[in-house]
C-alpha cells in the first residue's frame, strides 16, 4: 500500500458519496412499497417498478403537505435529491414533494373537475336541450380509424338510412385529443350554414382512464355546453361515466347506443305512414258511402220512384250522362292503369330498385283514386242538382194541375142543371121515367109522378091536370 | 332556420290532423276533398324524404377558412368486415 495514497474513514467515504448526490434533484415514478412510519414523523418506503428498488425517506414538513395518503401499493410521483444514509451506507431518495401519478391522480383530478364543473352548473338538467325526434343530417365526432365509427354507421344505417351522416375526424386519446375534439364541435356550430346538421354523436369506444382522459377535461366539456346543437356523448363501455357525459345533453353507454338514441326507427315511422293513408282511406270510403246514401234516399222519393211520364224522358236523360259519366270515369281509370303498368315495365327495364315500386305503386293508386273520387263528387253534385230540378218542376205542375181543376169546377157548377133546385125549383118526372115534365098534357089525373127537389124526393099522384101557357122561364138544359 | 327533421315532423302531425279532422266527418264535401288533396301530397312528400334506402357519410376535412373537402365513406353492411378494438 503507497503512502502517497490517502486513507478515508467510513464516514468520509459516505459523506462523500452523499456530496456527490446531494444536489441532483429529480422526479421518480413508481409504486410504493415496504411503507413504515418512523417515531419523529419520518415516513420510510421503497419505490419500484419491475426492475429496481429504490428507498426512499420522506421527512415530516413534507409528509404534511402532501395532498393525498402515502399508501401501499399507490402509483405515486417523487420528486427529491438522492443522497447517502451515512450511518447504514444507504443509497435513498429525500422525498420533498411527491403526488399521486396514473389512474389515482386520474380519479382524483375527475373528482375536483366535476365538482367544480357542477358547482358551476354546468351540468345542470336545464341547460340539456332535447333531442330531435327525425333527425336527418347528423354531426359525428370520433376517430376515423376507431372501431366507434363503425359501430354508430352501421347502427344508422340499420336503423334510419335516410339520414346523412357529416364526419369531423378528431383524435380521441393522448396528446392533442381535447383541442381537436373542443375543435370538432365548434366546427359543426361554426359550419352549421354549410352543415346544418340536428345532432352531433360524440363517440369513443371503451379504454382506460388515462386513454378517457379527453373527455374528463375542461375543455372538452365547456366546448360540448358551448355548442348550440344537441349533443349525445358514447364514450366507452357501460360503468365508465366521463365529465363530457355530465356536460352532454344526453349520455349514452356505448357508440352504438348513442346512435340508437340519435334517430329514430325507419320502419316505425313508414308504419305510422301507413297507418295514416289506411286512416284517410276509410275515411273517404265512409265519405263516398255517405253521399252515396243521400243520394239513394234522393232517387227513393216519390217522384223519382213513379216519374210522371212527361218528365220521364229528361229523367232518363239524366240517367243517361249519369251513366255516361261513371264510363268516362272507367275510361279513365283504366287508361291510368295501363299507363301504371307500361310505367312499371320501363321502371323493371331500368333495373330501378325494385323496393321503390310498392311506393310509387301506391302513390299512382292515391293519385287515381283522388282523381276518381273529384270525379265522383262533379258527377253526384250534378245529378243531385238535376233531380232537384225535377222534383220542382213536377210540384210546379201538379200546382197548377190543382189550379186549374178548381177553377174547371167552379165553371161547371155554374152550368150544372142541378143549380135551380137550391132556389126552390122541383123537377116533375113520371114515375119510373127520367124525362122532366113540360106541359099538363103529358100525364092523365091518376099518374103517380117524382118531384126531385134540391135535397129529397116527393112521390105524388096527379089529382087533375090544368091548362096553362109556356112560362117565361129560362130553359134548362136536358137532363141526361 | 328550421332543420328538416323539424320540417318531417310538422308532416306528419299535419298528417295526423287533417286524418282525425276527417274521420269526424262533420266537414263540407269540397272541403274533405281539399283537405284529401293535402294529406296525399304530404304522404307522396314524407315517402320520398324517407326514400334513401342507402346510408350517405361524408368525411368533412380542413377547414372553414381555407375550405372543407369531403369525402364520401362506404358504410360496410351489418356484420360485414368491422374493425377490432380501438
Amino acid at each position: 500500500m503507497s503512502g502517497q495514497e490517502r486513507v478515508f474513514t467510513v464516514s468520509e467515504v459516505n459523506r462523500m458519496a452523499d456530496g456527490l448526490l446531494k444536489d441532483l434533484f429529480l422526479w421518480v415514478e413508481g409504486e410504493v412499497c415496504d411503507l413504515r412510519m418512523g417515531y419523529e414523523g419520518f415516513g420510510f418506503f421503497g419505490l419500484r417498478d419491475e426492475h429496481a428498488y429504490l428507498p426512499c425517506v420522506i421527512f415530516g414538513e413534507a409528509l404534511r403537505r402532501l395532498d393525498f395518503k402515502l399508501s401501499e401499493g399507490a402509483a405515486i410521483l417523487a420528486r427529491g435529491s438522492l443522497g447517502i444514509y451515512a450511518k447504514r451506507g444507504q443509497f435513498r431518495l429525500n422525498v420533498l414533494e411527491a403526488e399521486e401519478s396514473g389512474e389515482g391522480r386520474l380519479r382524483r383530478e375527475f373528482q375536483a373537475l366535476f365538482e367544480k364543473l357542477s358547482r358551476e352548473g354546468l351540468f345542470s338538467q336545464e341547460l340539456k336541450r332535447p333531442l330531435p325526434e327525425i333527425p336527418f343530417r347528423i354531426g359525428l365526432v370520433t376517430s376515423p380509424e376507431g372501431a366507434a365509427l363503425h359501430d354508430v354507421l352501421t347502427t344508422i344505417n340499420r336503423r334510419f338510412p335516410a339520414a346523412r351522416v357529416f364526419l369531423r375526424g378528431a383524435r380521441v386519446q393522448g396528446e392533442g385529443a381535447e383541442e381537436d375534439i373542443a375543435r370538432a364541435l365548434d366546427f359543426f356550430n361554426r359550419a352549421a350554414s354549410l352543415y346544418p346538421v340536428e345532432v352531433i354523436i360524440l363517440a369513443r369506444g371503451g379504454g382506460s382512464l388515462e386513454d378517457l382522459h379527453p373527455f374528463n377535461t375542461e375543455a372538452v366539456a365547456r366546448a360540448i355546453r358551448l355548442s348550440t346543437i344537441p349533443v349525445i356523448t358514447g364514450v366507452g363501455h357501460e360503468p365508465d361515466y366521463t365529465i363530457a357525459d355530465f356536460a352532454a345533453d344526453h349520455r349514452a353507454a356505448t357508440p352504438t347506443a348513442a346512435a340508437q338514441v340519435a334517430v329514430p326507427v325507419m320502419s316505425e315511422i313508414l308504419g305510422r305512414l301507413e297507418a295514416g293513408r289506411r286512416r284517410l282511406e276509410q275515411a273517404l270510403d265512409r265519405r263516398v258511402e255517405r253521399e252515396e246514401r243521400r243520394l239513394g234516399h234522393l232517387a227513393a222519393r216519390r217522384v223519382f220512384s213513379s216519374p210522371d211520364p212527361l218528365l220521364f224522358s229528361a229523367f232518363q236523360g239524366l240517367e243517361d250522362a249519369h251513366a255516361g259519366l261513371r264510363q268516362a270515369m272507367w275510361e279513365r281509370l283504366r287508361s291510368a292503369g295501363s299507363e301504371l303498368r307500361e310505367k312499371l315495365m320501363r321502371l323493371r327495364g331500368l333495373g330501378r330498385e325494385r323496393r321503390d315500386l310498392p311506393l310509387r305503386l301506391r302513390l299512382a293508386a292515391e293519385r287515381i283514386k283522388r282523381s276518381a273520387v273529384s270525379g265522383m263528387a262533379g258527377c253526384e253534385r250534378e245529378l243531385a242538382e238535376g233531380r232537384g230540378r225535377l222534383e220542382r218542376a213536377v210540384v210546379r205542375r201538379v200546382e197548377r194541375g190543382v189550379e186549374a181543376w178548381k177553377s174547371e169546377a167552379l165553371r161547371l157548377e155554374g152550368l150544372s142543371p142541378l143549380r135551380p133546385l137550391r132556389r126552390g125549383y122541383a123537377i116533375a118526372c113520371p114515375e119510373g121515367s127520367r124525362r122532366p115534365l113540360k106541359e099538363y098534357g103529358e100525364v092523365a089525373p091518376g099518374a103517380r109522378l117524382e118531384l126531385r127537389l134540391y135535397r129529397g124526393m116527393l112521390r105524388c099522384v096527379v089529382q087533375e091536370a090544368e091548362e096553362g101557357e109556356a112560362a117565361l122561364l129560362p130553359e134548362l138544359p136536358a137532363w141526361p | 332556420m328550421e332543420s328538416e327533421g323539424a320540417t318531417f315532423k310538422q308532416m306528419l302531425d299535419r298528417l295526423e290532423e287533417i286524418t282525425e279532422a276527417l274521420e269526424r266527418e262533420d266537414l263540407e264535401l269540397e272541403q274533405s276533398l281539399a283537405l284529401f288533396e293535402e294529406a296525399v301530397g304530404l304522404l307522396k312528400a314524407s315517402k320520398q324524404k324517407l326514400g334513401e334506402s342507402r346510408l350517405k357519410v361524408e368525411k368533412l376535412l380542413g377547414s372553414l377558412e381555407e375550405g372543407i373537402e369531403e369525402e364520401e365513406i362506404e358504410v360496410e353492411d351489418e356484420g360485414a368486415g368491422g374493425a377490432g378494438a380501438d
